[in-house]
């Protein structure tokens, strides 16, 4: 027995050393076959997530995960592609006044919702003063309706979106999912019930939302009766699935297990110490997407002593080894950041790259001009006896993802070496919040998930205050980041946008607001049968155009 | 660990009446490194524990880095040695607080008269039907994570049980002999108590005390493994446990090492415990 048991053993590794040789190959090409073969309608996937949404309300919750699944139920007037370029949709024509205060769209004329009741002009005003409604507790979509006052429908097939002011992203809004529509029946028929998913959400897109098992799973099947899909995908007609079963496993363990074990088919996302582990299995391929909107970034509070002095913000932007603790703390998956923004978001400068980089030198002259000259017993510069020490509050551990707190003691351990005290008490949320965002702390961290340059004016526009629902907890007022903020939602010309958003850029890291950290990358593991599957430019996984090898 | 393949079984059984079994050895060895690694950890490794050196990240256990390196690149040896500090602290200040607040409440509800041991004993029923953990939990959640409090919510899970045993130790001393002829003499109430009931209730307590480090110790690593005990880059076993558990398939040395440092320190400690109960069962039965 034991020698057979170890011949196994052998062959076994042999195995898998043979297969690990293969994968290096087909990797890259493994998209491309799936371009090249020929589609297959039928069959079932099971789609492995993170997060279980708290509300399946597209127009109520603030949530990514609700979102992602319900962009496979739900369509919208248009269709932005990667490259940030509008396509028709549930819309074929639309135009903006000049002032950017009127949106007209011209409506497709053959699209049902699943429960049989057209998609008209009528269905757009419904659902759009649905969200501003405030009975509906919108978390999201109604910010990106922004400054909605009404909508008028014209005619059955043409609806006029008006704005008090100019909103130069509205189509990008129109393009999300938060801004979806429901079946006026279902609105009427199941209102304040519409988070609870189910047979209440009727959509007019490729799959419809079957069931919900709490803690479990959602089942989606595919809507026989779809034909506009728009012009960006790969086919048109109903989708290739018959099903797809969206499961919630929130351990990576289980989730990578799950994927390994050949009992998801894709997994979404699988943690960067995992992806040389999936990568070397023959079975499974990895799919990795810039995520766009604003990086992960150190947000430096410029009213609170040390940090209101540019010279001891600019030394903890050079003062760290941001390239090296990226990389050892996310094995090479995610890249350094260089700026606010992502690469892959509209309006991106890419001439600040390499132009701050890692100079511990600069920085502790940056620190000697400021007057941190001493030093006390535990090797931290002193101030006229005073202590140079920045406190970073940590969130409770369940609200932390993406290990960021290794990455902060990394970022602790850098700057320990330039004389500076980072501090991080473990505050629970409502301190935090309340703290972080009520301007008393001296760094806050997070990132800010939109495919729109509009990011930059949530994070650096003065009016943007966190006190107020706004998100620039640098509490920097600055006329020219808030003049060039503001006027870039006021033209739809591109150049002019360019150079608004590149200075905006630049000035944000010339002032050292924050520390840009790492670009968000959406990193999904899929099994090799499945082909077609795309992310779209928010990083989720898009099922329609998905189908199954043999 | 090296200590268990030292201490090889006697192969005559020497004829004492308290055999001295290869376990006990062990355990003397593994609680003297113990208590030596939470004085002296410099004394072990020129290593520090904080210092990072992403260049080295996840190295393998070897002769660099004996029990390898994590993520950041520190060295897991000196941070298991500098956690023995942290972790042992905890776990022996949580159980004296324990022992003292549950001596307070058992030694009220035994002399205090009937109602105040009705209403103190019903008390300690309620926290000892919730298991100690849930209660640490509830404890640090309203006074916040960090060291002390999770010494004083370890303390809050654990004196319920103490609270008993002194009850039960100190109606068996009152009504005693010596403590009835004491009171006869005119002994005042506070000088018995202090005088003749505490010393003769300490016995059990101490030895239940010895056994209930573990526990203490096992749970504060638990609170801490959830992100609610010293926070980092503080070398702790519980947190550090819970910063390798994402690598146990990739790097397992980041979990084993500390996991396996929180087992030999509970396990020797309750070998003692267990034969101080049997030596003070036979001096009493005796």
């Amino acid at each position: 027995m034991p020698v057979n048991r170890s011949r196994a053993l052998v062959l076994a590794a042999a195995g898998s050393l043979f297969l690990g040789a293969c994968s290096g190959a087909g990797d890259t090409d493994g998209a491309a076959a799936g371009a090249t073969a020929t589609p297959v309608s039928g069959g079932s996937l099971t789609y492995a997530v993170d997060t279980e949404p708290v509300s399946f309300d597209i127009h109520a919750s603030p949530q990514d995960i609700t979102g992602a699944i319900q962009r496979n139920v739900f369509d919208s007037l248009v269709h932005q592609d990667s490259k940030g370029e509008f396509h028709p949709w549930l819309a074929t024509k639309w135009s903006a006044s000049k002032d950017l205060k009127t949106y007209t769209f011209h409506l497709r004329d053959d699209v049902k919702f699943t429960d049989g009741t057209a998609f008209d002009a009528e269905a757009v005003k419904i659902n759009f003063d649905r969200i501003v409604n405030k009975s509906t507790k919108s978390q999201y979509a109604s910010s990106l309706l922004g400054p909605y006052t009404g909508t008028t429908v014209v005619d059955a097939r043409t609806v006029e979106v008006h704005f008090s002011a100019p909103v130069a992203s509205f189509l990008q809004a129109a393009s999300t999912p938060y801004l979806g529509f429901y079946s006026p029946a279902a609105i009427k028929k199941y209102g304040s019930k519409l988070s609870a998913g189910g047979a209440a959400a009727v959509g007019t897109g490729p799959f419809e939302f079957t069931s919900y098992t709490k803690g479990q799973s959602v089942t989606l099947t595919r809507n026989p009766a779809y034909k506009w899909a728009p012009s960006t995908a790969a086919h048109t007609g109903p989708a290739y699935l018959d099903k797809l079963t969206i499961r919630f496993l929130s351990q990576d363990a289980t989730r990578v297990g799950a994927l390994t074990s050949g009992q998801v088919q894709v997994a979404d996302p699988i943690p960067p110490a995992d992806v040389k582990t999936v990568k070397a299995n023959s079975q499974l391929q990895v799919l990795t997407t810039d995520a766009p909107g604003a990086n992960y970034a150190l947000v430096l509070n410029t009213t609170q002593k040390p940090l209101d002095d540019i010279r001891v913000r600019r030394a903890v932007l050079r003062g760290i080894d941001i390239d090296t603790a990226v990389k050892s703390v996310y094995f090479g998956v995610y890249k350094r950041a260089w700026g606010p923004i992502s690469p892959t978001t509209p309006y991106y400068d890419k001439a600040l790259e390499n132009t701050w980089t890692y100079d511990p030198t600069l920085a502790a002259k940056s620190l000697d001009e400021a007057g941190w000259t001493g030093r006390d017993s535990d090797g931290y510069r002193t101030k006229s006896g005073k202590r140079l020490s920045i406190e970073w509050p940590l969130m409770p551990q369940e609200y932390i993802r993406e290990q960021r707190d290794t990455l902060g003691q990394a970022i602790q351990a850098d700057l320990k070496k330039l004389g500076i005290e980072i501090k991080r008490p473990r505050l629970d949320i409502g301190t935090y919040i309340a703290k972080v965002y009520g301007g008393q702390e001296g760094i806050a961290d997070y990132s800010w998930a939109r495919f729109d340059p509009d990011v930059l004016r949530l994070y650096f526009n003065s009016s943007s205050d966190p006190r107020e629902g706004g998100q620039n907890a640098t509490f920097y007022k600055d006329a020219d980041l808030d003049k060039w903020t503001d006027q870039a939602q006021t033209t739809l010309d591109k150049n002019t946008r360019q150079d608004l958003y590149a200075k905006t850029q630049q000035r944000a890291i010339d002032l050292a607001l924050e520390v840009p950290l790492y670009v968000r990358t959406a990193v999904v593991g899929v099994a090799s049968d499945v082909h077609g599957l795309k992310t779209d430019p928010n990083t989720w996984a898009n099922f329609y155009d998905t189908w199954i090898g043999k | 660990m090296t200590t268990l393949t030292v201490a090889a079984p006697p192969r005559r059984r020497p004829r004492l009446r308290t055999a001295v079994r290869p376990a006990h050895v062990a355990t003397a060895a593994v609680l003297t490194l113990i208590v030596l690694a939470a004085a002296f950890p410099g004394l072990f490794t020129s290593a520090s524990p904080v210092d990072t050196d992403p260049v080295h990240a996840l190295t393998a256990p070897g002769a660099a880095h004996w029990f390898g390196t994590d993520q950041l690149g520190r060295d897991i040896f000196a941070r298991v040695l500098y956690g023995t500090r942290t972790s042992v602290w905890l776990g022996l200040g949580s159980t004296v607080l324990a022992v003292a607040a549950g001596s307070v409440l058992g030694l009220a509800a035994a002399l205090g008269g009937r109602w105040t041991d009705q209403a103190l004993m019903r008390l300690v029923d309620a926290l000892l039907a919730l298991p100690p953990i849930l209660l640490g939990l509830l404890a640090v959640t309203i006074l916040g994570p960090g060291t002390l409090n999770v010494m004083i919510a370890i303390a809050v899970a654990f004196s319920p049980g103490y609270a008993r045993l002194v009850r039960a130790e100190a109606l068996v001393v009152r009504t005693s002999g010596y403590v009835e002829s004491a009171t006869v003499l005119g002994l005042r109430r506070p000088l018995l108590v202090v005088r003749h009931i505490v010393p003769n209730a300490l016995g059990p307590l101490l030895v239940l005390a010895t056994v209930g480090f573990g526990s203490s110790l096992i749970a504060a690593s638990g609170l801490s493994f959830l992100g609610l005990g010293p926070q980092p880059p503080s070398p702790e076993w519980g947190t550090m446990l819970s910063e390798g558990r994402n690598f146990l398939a990739t790097a397992w040395w980041i979990g084993v090492f500390p996991g396996a440092a929180i087992t030999f320190t509970a396990l020797s400690v309750n070998v003692v415990g267990r034969r101080a109960q049997a030596r003070f069962t036979r001096r009493t039965d005796g």
